[in-house]
């Protein structure tokens, strides 16, 4: 089991290499100028020409991307252009605001994909089930920005029960976690729903059926068990994406986290920002992922004797 | 002789499938909402009451009425026309967005899988490398990269999701290669091509499917976004995430602007998911009794 | 009720004196336009008398309240909060309640004293300054001759894009004694108190930024305003709280928040369920509900900004004057400023130089909306076959409303537009190489001089600056524009003004759009709050009512 997780984190790192070219060289073939944002308009060329050199622009491709990865290597991600602060401390203000999101959000899916999956799979084709798969379908199917504003507008607006944005507390959380939420919640649902579908028919649970063990029981102790496998991989999935890609709930409720930070930063050619935003989500995502992988085992013992 | 029987096989096969599909009734309801929109997509100009792009500035911002059944925008154009107009770009976006992640993510899961070794691992790992970086955050990077426009979305949102593929490829690949029907089309003298096309793709086409079906709904959803981000594509194309987008400047006096096209996304996304799912259900017997 | 009149007259006055004041100054955001990714609405400004609407006090029977947190919201963070930094408005506005100037623009835009008691022109070149003796910083320092020597000479050598000191001799500032400062321009120039005025130029404390770096201080800064720093939260919001040993009159309230929030959309709801006193830069959609809702408050404040579609006068297709000319007869004006910028929130633009800066004038011949002279006009150039223009843009709702009106009304004399809405990091970049054929930007005169800002903008020397987005290179307009520079009579200049401004109508490198004004919504218990024709709110007389 060590020996497969060090294995793992050892392909970690080929992997954020690659996460580090492409996007140094998706950022380097970008039209546009970081210096021409950050001098506004009254700079002189001198002045660019200046601040291009101070930024280190002036480099080939290879010198430039060379010269990153020694110094990522070093732990050093940079410094941000525009604040001029590390790039370190820039993702270490926004990213624990997208943690703290995207941990709310996906509880929140978890719960509601859960019980919807699970009464769903147990009472398959009745009202409950059309009606819960179809309340995970409309989640899934609503553009989350126009979302995030109908909720805006009614939780704050009209009954003013909820701030509308800002990042100050657990009550600014709710509409944002709501948003994201959502949509994983019938990714979950789903899921939940077929794996259980899938476990209930087969043959320990009949025997646990014909034991006379309550349906229940049968449920938590046999079925949700088993079931739960497929499920944590679209948690930890879920949660991975939902860290860096929740731009646009970020953006509508106000909330300081880290896709808006390198969503903004690619919109000002701000490259180490871009790059150690991408870079930390990253890596966080292949953590999380391989947290995922090890959870299995302890579920599943089949799944453990592979991990040699 | 055994051409044929494999046709006739295929045959039932699929009529099995379809008769499982159809005794589904969330998928024919998919199927009844995607019907809708192909043909509001075909017959667009017919229908469609106005041109969706001529402006008429003194009937800008109307309520529905019997003269503009969804009313006017903010530059007086029919919002309806624009709708109808608007589910041939959804569509497109949809279809070739999946049909460029599903061609370039089975090819390459194809590779890993049959060839395996180091190829395998090269290819998975760039996959790794995609699935890393959240695709929205890769849409962005691409389409700032190529410029704004449909053609740029479509290949932004295609190349983030071909991982999905390349995995389920390579995955049912690798659970067939080695059945007794492909040994046995080798020994006959079949090219690895000749394998992969006529054997293993038929193979594995039901997750195929289904992914690509769930995925145009995710395909239309990610269109919105980047017209959201102002990254989308060329105005004066009537896209829904862009009208939805635009609209939301009218949230309040005018609700219309984004009501309609953000319930066109929903019923065109929501179409995408009945009929996956409706489709895993039925190419997956296991799951149905 | 006798009450109410008065102060109901009194706000009038108060607005048409905003109106007719003289502003003065230049300089542009067009750059810093390009950058504000969500509104081409925000950076609106200026106005005509009676939609102007005042400071709104107390009215009787109106109990002041004890609140005293102000929270405002605007919509992008800045990147320091050093004056050393880039010219973005938001940014200066919050500056000037944390720094003091030398000089200020009073209610009329014209400078006067602040740090400064008093000034004098010495020479042609030399300007010298008596400094307040009673002024410290917020960490107790006072305020000596010696600050204002290290704020103006760190302009010179700070790579942040600021150039406010571009004009004055790096050698030739002088500090006879600790509350005398001597100033020599390079050569004579109009405008050196308006941009002493500017909070580019803002006092920073020598001491303090020398110990924590120039970084370090944008993050935290120290200066002698209204309200000392108390914290950043990044991509949150930017606290700070009264300065009690300040100078002038303190502010009534104890802490103001700025919040940041990007989306426009947003920003109002959070106006209208009460999370935010103040919204700057609201959408102009939101304009007349905002004023109907009696929870809230429309604020509109005249400035000096246009808004205007520039031709790439070095681009082939655009070097004929006759075809800048015969698009322009071919836009429809009116109709794109009713629908991009707000009936109300914008007024006509009749010539580059906005209404309320001296020297504007409203006797030029307009292009009007003329389909047949458009095209007459077009087949003399030669292009009378049709003609395809790209319009690069900034990627907003506004400006996309502006591409595709255009494009309707050009097509109508056979012209393609092909529109290329443009990212902001992208864009910026291409217009400073000149890349593009047409372009919409908008011009804001930042130190309220015309003269400066036509320089900026049309001068020969300034092609393919952030300011010059037509690049336009006319022998006859640089002569009229060198002459405005070094004229110091504020008279004769208005009336060199005038001609840049008929020559430079008749080039016709501009398609006027709009004059646009700065629309500011608040909650209904603010009160006291004066709407500034420069965009630097000073927050020191806001209250609340019960």
């Amino acid at each position: 089991m060590l020996k497969y997780t060090i294995r793992r984190l050892l392909l970690m790192i080929p992997v954020m290499l690659g996460v580090i070219i492409i996007v140094f060289t998706l950022l380097y073939i970008t039209p546009g100028d970081p210096v021409d944002t950050l001098l506004g308009d009254d700079a002189t060329p001198e002045m660019a020409e200046q601040l291009r050199e101070e930024l280190g622009l002036n480099g080939t491709y290879l010198e430039r991307l060379g010269k990153y990865l020694v110094n990522v290597a070093h732990g050093n991600l940079g410094i941000c252009y525009a604040t001029k602060q590390p790039v370190m401390d820039r993702i270490l203000q926004t990213f624990p605001n997208s943690l703290k999101l995207a941990g709310c959000s996906v509880l929140l899916a978890m719960i509601i994909g859960l019980t919807f999956g699970i009464v769903s799979a147990v009472k398959q084709y009745s009202v409950f089930d059309n009606i819960a798969m179809a309340l995970a379908m409309v989640g899934n199917a609503m553009p989350n920005f126009w979302q995030g504003l109908l909720l805006m507008l009614l939780f704050a607006l009209r009954w003013k029960l909820l701030p509308a944005s800002g990042f100050d507390g657990w009550k600014y959380m709710i509409l944002p976690a709501v948003t994201i939420g959502t949509s994983s919640a019938a990714a979950i649902a789903r899921m939940t729903r077929s794996s259980m579908l899938e476990v209930i028919r087969q043959d320990y649970i009949v025997t646990a059926e014909a034991k006379g063990q309550t349906e229940l029981k049968i449920i938590i102790h046999h079925a949700l068990k088993n079931a739960l496998i497929p499920v944590i991989t679209t948690v930890g999935i879920q949660f991975g994406h939902l860290l860096g890609g929740a731009v646009l709930t970020e953006s509508i409720f106000a909330v300081p986290g880290v896709g808006k930070m390198m969503v903004d930063a690619i919109k000002a050619r701000n490259y180490p920002v871009v790059q150690g935003g991408v870079l930390m989500v990253a890596l966080t995502f292949s953590l999380v992922n391989l947290a995922v992988d090890i959870l299995y085992a302890y579920v599943d013992p089949r799944i453990r004797s592979q991990y040699r | 002789m055994e051409h044929e029987n494999t046709v006739f096989k295929k045959r039932s096969q699929a009529r099995e499938v379809w008769r499982r599909f159809c005794r589904n009734k969330q998928a024919m309801v998919g199927m009844v909402m995607l019907l809708v929109l192909v043909l509001a997509a075909i017959f667009a100009d017919v229908i469609a009451p106005y041109d969706p792009v001529r402006q008429d500035l003194i009937h800008r911002l109307q309520p529905p009425s019997a003269a503009h059944w969804f009313g006017t925008d903010e530059l007086g154009r029919d919002i309806f026309s624009r709708i109808l107009y608007g589910s041939r770009i959804s569509l497109t976006v949809g279809l070739i967005a999946v049909g460029i992640s599903s061609v370039v993510g089975c090819s390459l899961g194809a590779i890993a899988g049959y060839y395996g070794g180091v190829l395998d691992n090269v290819i998975m790992r760039c996959t790794d490398i995609l699935m890393a970086i959240p695709s929205i955050l890769l849409n962005i990077s691409i389409v700032a990269a190529l410029g704004t426009g449909l053609q740029n979305v479509m290949i932004a949102i295609g190349i983030s999701s071909v991982p999905a593929y390349c995995r389920i490829m390579r995955a049912s690949l690798l659970s067939l290669k080695n059945q007794e029907f492909v040994d046995a089309s080798r020994a006959a003298g079949a090219g690895d091509f000749h394998i992969i096309v006529h054997h293993i793709l038929p193979n594995s086409l039901a997750p195929l499917i289904v992914q690509a079906t769930l995925k145009i709904g995710g395909a239309i959803l990610s269109c919105a976004s980047m017209s959201f981000i102002g990254l989308g594509i060329v105005p004066p194309t009537p896209e829904w995430g862009a009208m939805l987008s635009t609209g939301r400047d009218f949230l309040r006096d005018a609700p219309h602007l984004t009501a309609f096209p953000g319930m066109a996304i929903m019923f065109a996304v929501f179409a995408m998911n009945l009929m996956g799912d409706g489709l895993r259900d039925a190419l997956d017997p296991k799951l149905k009794n | 009720m006798k009450k109410r009149l008065l102060s109901l007259t009194l706000v009038l006055c108060m607005g048409l004196s905003l109106t007719a004041c003289g502003g003065k100054r230049a300089q542009e955001p067009s750059a810093s336009e390009a950058q504000s990714v969500q509104e081409a609405t925000e950076q609106t400004s200026e106005a005509a008398a009676g939609v102007n609407k005042g400071p709104v006090e107390a009215s009787e029977g109106e109990q002041k309240s004890d609140r005293d947190t102000l929270v405002v919201a605007f919509d992008r963070e800045p990147a320091t909060l050093d004056p050393l930094g880039n010219n973005v408005v938001v940014k200066r506005m919050i500056e000037g309640n944390l720094f003091d100037t030398l000089l200020e623009f009073d209610t009329d835009l014209n400078p006067s004293p602040c740090l400064a008691e008093s000034w004098e022109q010495v020479d042609e070149c030399t300007w010298k300054f008596h400094l307040r003796k009673d002024v410290k910083f917020h960490n107790g320092d006072p305020l000596t001759s010696a600050d204002v020597l290290f704020s103006f000479k760190r302009v010179h050598d700070g790579t942040q894009g600021n150039n406010a000191a571009s004009q004055f001799d790096p050698e030739g500032y002088e500090t006879p004694d600790d509350y005398t400062f001597i100033l020599r321009t390079l050569e004579p120039w109009a405008f050196t108190e308006a941009q002493v005025c500017s909070e580019a130029l803002s006092i920073v404390p020598e001491k303090v930024v020398t110990e924590m770096g120039d970084d370090a201080f944008g993050r935290a800064p120290v200066g002698t305003g209204a309200y000392k720093f108390v914290s950043w939260t990044a991509g949150d919001n930017i606290t700070v709280e009264r300065n009690d040993n300040y100078w002038r009159e303190p502010s009534v309230l104890k802490t103001i928040k700025f919040r940041i929030i990007t989306e426009s959309a947003s920003r109002t709801i959070d106006l209208e369920s009460g999370g935010v006193d103040i919204t700057l830069g609201l959408p102009n959609a939101d304009a007349d509900r905002i004023d109907e809702n009696p929870d809230t408050q429309l604020i509109i404040s005249t400035g000096a900004t246009d808004r205007y579609i520039a031709f790439n006068c070095q681009k082939e297709v655009f070097k004929d004057k006759r075809v800048r000319q015969a698009l322009n007869y071919a836009t429809d004006k009116e109709a794109i400023r009713v629908v991009c910028y707000g009936e109300k929130t914008s007024d006509v633009m009749d010539s580059v130089v906005p209404n309320t800066l001296p020297g504007h004038t409203s006797d030029l011949t307009p292009y009007e909306y003329n389909v047949e002279k458009a095209k007459e006009l077009l087949a003399e150039a030669g292009c009378g076959d049709g003609l395809e223009v790209e319009f690069m843009y900034l990627a907003n709702s506004t400006n996309n409303m502006l591409a595709e009106l255009l494009q309707q009304m050009w097509g109508e004399i056979g012209v393609t537009l092909v529109l290329k809405p443009t990212e902001s990091g992208a864009l910026t970049s291409s217009l400073n190489k000149g890349e593009q054929e047409l372009c919409c930007a908008g011009t804001n005169f930042e130190i309220f001089e015309a003269g400066a800002g036509l320089y900026n903008m049309f001068h020969t020397d300034r092609m393919y600056s952030g300011s010059a987005r037509a690049n336009l290179s006319s022998p006859d307009v640089d002569k009229v524009l060198d002459a405005i520079v070094v004229t110091v009579d504020a008279e004769k200049r208005a009336e060199l003004v005038v001609e840049a401004q008929k020559l430079i109508h008749e080039e016709s490198p501009f398609i006027y759009l709009a004059f646009t004004k700065n629309i500011i919504g608040a909650s209904s218990k603010v009160r006291g709050f004066v709407p500034v024709p420069t965009a630097m709110y000073d927050f020191r007389s806001v209250y609340f009512v019960e």
